[in-house]
C-alpha cells in the first residue's frame, strides 16, 4: 500500500546587507528556520539543500532590503541615469525641471527635455520634436551614462512619444538599457519618473544579485523555481524582475505584514514595532492593503504599489483595529518576512486613466482592464487559469470630464507548474 | 512642533507650506496627492530663493489697490501629469493687467483649497507682490462663478487660462456662469488644467465681497493634522476647530458610477460610495459624489449635503481619504463640517446646494 506523500515544501528567504534569512515552511509549519551573515545566498541555499532533504515546489527571495541598501548607501554601484522628459515645452523655473525628491535626482547625471507628450485621454498636446531628440540622442552617446529613463506627459494612456523616444536612443546607442515609465501606468509625472529612474538606476544591481540568487539555486536546489518577492507582497519571475527591479523595492515590508498574519491565522490588523514609532498594515483575504504612494525608506512617492503602513498610536498595540483583529508581531522580522514570502502569490496590478460614457462602456473598461491585469500576472509566473481578481475599483476622476475614471486591478495568481496548477491549494488562502 | 497661530496680518515662509498644504487639502478633500508633489516642492523652493510672501487682510490694503484671483482650473490628475513650466501663474496675471489697463497690487485666491490654495503663493513670490488673506469659496466648487464675489456682483472678467503648453485663453464674458462654459473645452485643449486669473477688483470690493481670514485658517488647521497622528485626536480637534464631527465609520462595500443623471457642464460624472457602518446604528451610509462629496444618506436620510464641507479619513492611516483613491473594503470615517454662512443663504443654497446636484431635498442645516 502506497504512502501518503508528504506536502510539499515552501521555502522563503530574505537577503539584508548585514544578515539574511530562509525559512522552510510545511503544511503550514516553519520547519526550518536559517541566518547567515551577509547577502550572500549561497549558503544559505547549501544549507536548505543539505538539511531539508525533501522537494521543494518553489523559492521566494525578498532582495527589496538589498535595492535600498544600494540606493541609500552603495550609489556607486548604481548605473548613472541620463534622463529624457518629454513634455510640451521645457521648465521655465529649475525647481520645476528637476525631480522634486533629491534621492531620485541625484541619481541623475545627464537630464533632458524633448517638447512634445500627450494628455490624459491620448491627445497629442505638441508633436515630437524630432530634431531636438536627434540632439539629445548625440548628448548620450557622447557620454558614459548607458542606463535611460523616458517619461513623457501623457504616456499612461498613449506611449507613443515614449516609445520613439526610445527607439531612437536605442538605435543612436545601441548598448543603452531603457527604461520607459508607461510600463508601469500609474499617475503623476512626479511618481512616474521617480519610478523609471529607480528602475533604470537599479539594472546593473539587481542584475548582480539576480545572478547570484540563480546561481546558488541552480547549484543546491536544482530545477526547483526561483520567484523574486515584490512591493506588493507578491512576487514575480526572476527574469521579470530582471527588467523591471524597482518592483523589488519595499517588499520586505510587505512580506512582514503577510507572515504576521499567516503566523496569527487569518486577516488582521499587524502592528510592526519599528522604531522610533510602531506601524501598523493590514492583511486582507490573504493579502496585503497596498497602493501606489510614497515609499516611507526613500521618502520619495512611486507608481507601483507598495504596503500601506500607517504610525501607530502612543501606545503599541492600540489605535483604530476597526472590525478585524489587531496583531502584535513579536516575531523575528526576518523570519516573518520569509514566511511571508513562503506564502506569497504571483500577482500584478494595473492603475490607468479611461473614458466612459455609459455604465455598459464602463463594464466593457473594466474587463478589458482585468483581462490585461490578468495576462500580466500570467507573464509574471501565475499559472494559467490561476489569477484571481482580487481588488477591482473605478473611481471618477474628481474636476475632470465627466466619464473620467480611474481604474486599478489587483491579481493573484498560483505559480506555473505548481501541482494543481495550485500552491494556494498546499497552502489555503487565509481568510478572517 | 509648536503652532504659530497665524494672526490678520502676517507673511507665509516656506517653512509653512507643509502646514498650508495639509490645510488645503482638508478643505478639498477630493483630489489625490499625485498633483502636490511637484507644485510644492517648487512652492517651497521659491519662498526659499524669493523670501517671505506678505499675507494681509483686504481692510489691510489701500482700498483701491486693483486685486486679481488665482486658480488652477481643471483636473488635478492632469496637474499631477504635466506640471506646470514655472511662468503660467505670473503670466495669466499679467495679461489680466494688459486687458484691464491696471498693475495688480495683490493676488488672492479664487479657492483657498487644493492646489488652488498654493498657486496665488506662487504668483505673488514671482510678482513680489502681498497674498490677500480672503478668497471666493472658503472650499472649493466645480465651477468658477460659485464664488462670494459672483453673489455679490463682481465680475469675472476679463479672464486669462494660461496652460503649461504655453498657449493662453482670454475670455471676456456676458454672465459668470458662460465662462466655464466656453473655457472648458480650451482648458481640455491645453491638457486638461490651465492657470487661471480672474474677478479683477479692488481691495476695497474685497472687503465685503471675499471670504476673509481663509488662507491663514489653512495654516492653523494644517498644523493641526501635521501634529495629529492619531485618527481620535485629529477628529477631537478638527471638531473644536472648524465644527468638524462624525456622522459614521464603515467599510466601503461599493463604487457606482453614472449612478444619477449627469449634467455635462459638471466636471466628474455622477458616482456613489456605500459604506457598510461599523458599530455604532449598522446603518448603511450612502455617499454621492461629483468632484466632492455632495450628499451623505444614512439608511435613506439626507445626513448632510453640500455646500457642508464632506470628507472621508482613511482610518487605517490616520490621513484623508481623496475620492480618486478609494477602494472597496477600506475603512473610513465620514465627516461633515459646516462651509461659510454666505454658501447657506437662500443665493448660496441655489448656486451649491444639494438642488444643484441633482438632490431635490431641503438641506439639513434649512430644516
Amino acid at each position: 500500500m502506497p504512502g501518503r506523500a508528504a506536502p510539499t515544501a515552501l521555502v522563503g528567504v530574505s537577503l539584508g546587507p548585514a544578515r539574511s534569512h530562509a525559512v522552510v515552511i510545511q503544511n503550514r509549519s516553519v520547519i526550518r528556520s536559517l541566518s547567515v551573515t551577509g547577502p550572500d545566498p549561497a549558503e544559505l541555499f547549501a544549507r536548505i539543500a543539505s538539511e531539508f532533504r525533501r522537494p521543494v515546489a518553489g523559492v521566494v527571495v525578498d532582495i527589496g532590503r538589498l535595492l535600498l541598501e544600494r540606493i541609500l548607501r552603495q550609489p556607486a554601484e548604481l548605473s548613472a541615469v541620463a534622463m529624457i522628459r518629454v513634455v510640451p515645452r521645457a521648465a521655465s523655473d529649475p525647481a520645476l525641471g528637476r525631480h522634486p525628491d533629491d534621492v531620485i535626482e541625484r541619481l541623475i547625471t545627464q537630464r533632458f527635455t524633448v517638447p512634445g507628450g500627450h494628455d490624459l485621454f491620448g491627445h497629442e498636446l505638441r508633436r515630437l520634436d524630432r530634431e531636438a531628440l536627434n540632439a539629445v540622442c548625440r548628448e548620450i552617446a557622447a557620454h558614459p551614462a548607458r542606463c535611460v529613463a523616458v517619461v513623457a506627459a501623457g504616456a499612461g494612456t498613449q506611449p507613443r512619444h515614449e516609445r520613439e523616444v526610445a527607439d531612437a536612443v536605442q538605435a543612436a546607442v545601441p548598448a543603452a538599457r531603457i527604461s520607459a515609465a508607461h510600463e508601469f501606468g500609474g499617475q503623476g509625472m512626479a511618481a512616474r519618473e521617480a519610478t523609471v529612474v529607480l528602475n533604470a538606476a537599479l539594472a546593473a544591481a539587481a542584475q548582480d544579485v539576480l545572478d547570484g540568487c540563480e546561481r546558488a539555486a541552480q547549484r543546491a536546489l536544482p530545477g526547483v523555481p526561483l520567484h523574486i518577492a515584490r512591493g506588493d507582497g507578491g512576487w514575480n519571475s526572476s527574469s521579470r524582475l530582471r527588467v523591471l527591479p524597482v518592483l523589488g523595492l519595499g517588499a520586505t515590508d510587505a512580506l512582514q505584514l503577510r507572515g504576521a498574519a499567516e503566523v496569527a491565522g487569518g486577516d488582521c490588523r499587524v502592528l510592526l514595532r519599528r522604531t522610533p514609532h510602531p506601524v501598523v498594515g493590514d492583511v486582507r483575504r490573504g493579502l496585503v492593503a497596498v497602493r501606489p504612494q510614497v515609499l516611507r525608506d526613500l521618502d520619495t512617492a512611486l507608481v507601483v504599489p507598495t504596503a500601506t503602513l500607517a504610525r501607530a498610536g502612543p501606545e503599541p498595540g492600540s489605535g483604530p483595529a476597526g472590525d478585524v483583529p489587531l496583531v502584535v508581531a513579536d516575531g523575528d522580522p526576518d523570519e516573518l518576512a520569509c514566511i511571508g514570502a513562503a506564502v506569497s502569490r504571483p500577482t500584478a496590478w494595473l492603475d490607468e486613466i479611461a473614458f466612459i460614457e455609459s455604465t455598459a462602456r464602463l463594464d466593457g473598461v473594466r474587463r478589458d482592464a482585468e483581462a490585461r491585469a490578468t495576462a500580466i500576472a500570467t507573464a509574471n509566473g501565475a499559472a494559467p487559469g490561476t489569477a484571481d481578481i482580487v481588488e477591482v475599483s473605478t473611481v471618477a476622476v474628481p474636476y475632470s470630464p465627466s466619464g473620467t475614471v480611474r481604474i486599478r486591478v489587483r491579481v493573484a495568481g498560483a505559480p506555473d507548474g505548481a501541482p494543481g496548477s495550485s500552491r494556494a491549494a498546499e497552502l489555503p488562502a487565509v481568510t478572517g | 512642533m509648536t503652532s504659530r497661530y497665524v494672526g490678520a496680518v502676517s507673511s507665509v515662509t516656506a517653512d509653512d507650506v507643509p502646514a498650508l498644504v495639509e490645510g488645503a487639502k482638508f478643505y478639498s478633500p477630493a483630489v489625490g496627492d499625485a498633483g502636490w508633489i511637484s507644485m510644492v516642492s517648487w512652492t517651497t523652493e521659491l519662498l526659499r530663493r524669493n523670501g517671505p510672501v506678505v499675507l494681509v487682510r483686504p481692510d489691510a490694503v489701500a482700498p483701491q489697490t486693483r486685486a486679481v484671483g488665482l486658480c488652477a482650473i481643471g483636473s488635478g490628475a492632469a496637474l499631477a501629469d504635466l506640471p506646470p513650466a514655472g511662468d503660467e501663474f505670473a503670466l495669466a496675471v499679467r495679461e489680466v493687467e494688459h486687458l484691464t489697463r491696471r498693475r495688480a497690487g495683490v493676488v488672492y485666491p479664487l479657492a483657498a483649497a487644493t492646489v488652488s490654495a498654493l498657486v496665488p503663493l506662487v504668483a505673488a513670490a514671482q510678482l513680489e507682490v502681498p497674498l490677500l488673506d480672503a478668497d471666493g469659496m472658503g472650499r472649493t466648487f466645480a465651477l468658477i462663478h460659485h464664488t462670494s464675489m459672483h453673489l455679490a456682483g463682481l465680475p469675472i472678467g476679463p479672464l486669462v487660462a494660461r496652460g503649461a503648453t504655453g498657449e493662453s485663453i482670454a475670455l471676456s464674458v456676458h454672465a459668470a456662469a458662460r465662462a466655464d462654459t466656453l473655457l472648458r473645452g480650451g482648458v481640455d485643449s491645453l491638457g486638461g488644467w490651465a492657470a487661471l486669473a480672474a474677478y479683477p477688483c479692488t481691495a476695497g470690493q474685497l472687503r465685503t465681497a471675499a471670504l476673509p481670514g481663509t488662507v491663514s485658517r489653512l495654516i492653523n488647521v494644517g498644523r493641526l493634522l501635521l501634529e495629529s497622528g492619531d485618527t481620535e485626536v485629529l477628529i477631537g480637534r478638527l471638531a473644536a476647530v472648524a465644527g468638524c464631527r462624525r456622522i459614521g465609520r464603515g467599510r466601503i462595500v461599493e463604487l457606482e458610477h453614472l449612478s444619477r443623471p449627469s449634467d455635462v457642464t459638471i466636471p466628474a460624472h455622477p458616482s456613489s460610495v456605500v459604506i457598510d457602518e461599523v458599530g455604532g446604528h449598522g446603518r448603511l451610509m450612502r455617499l454621492e459624489l461629483r468632484s466632492e462629496i455632495v450628499a451623505v444618506f444614512a439608511d435613506g436620510a439626507l445626513a448632510a449635503a453640500a455646500p457642508d464641507l464632506i470628507c472621508l479619513i482613511d482610518v487605517l492611516r490616520g490621513e484623508l481619504a481623496t475620492l480618486d483613491s478609494l477602494e472597496p473594503g477600506a475603512l473610513v470615517d465620514v465627516l461633515v463640517m459646516p462651509a461659510d454662512a454666505v454658501w447657506y443663504s437662500a443665493e448660496g443654497l441655489a448656486m451649491v446646494g444639494p438642488a444643484s446636484h441633482g438632490i431635490p431635498l431641503d438641506h439639513p442645516r434649512r430644516r
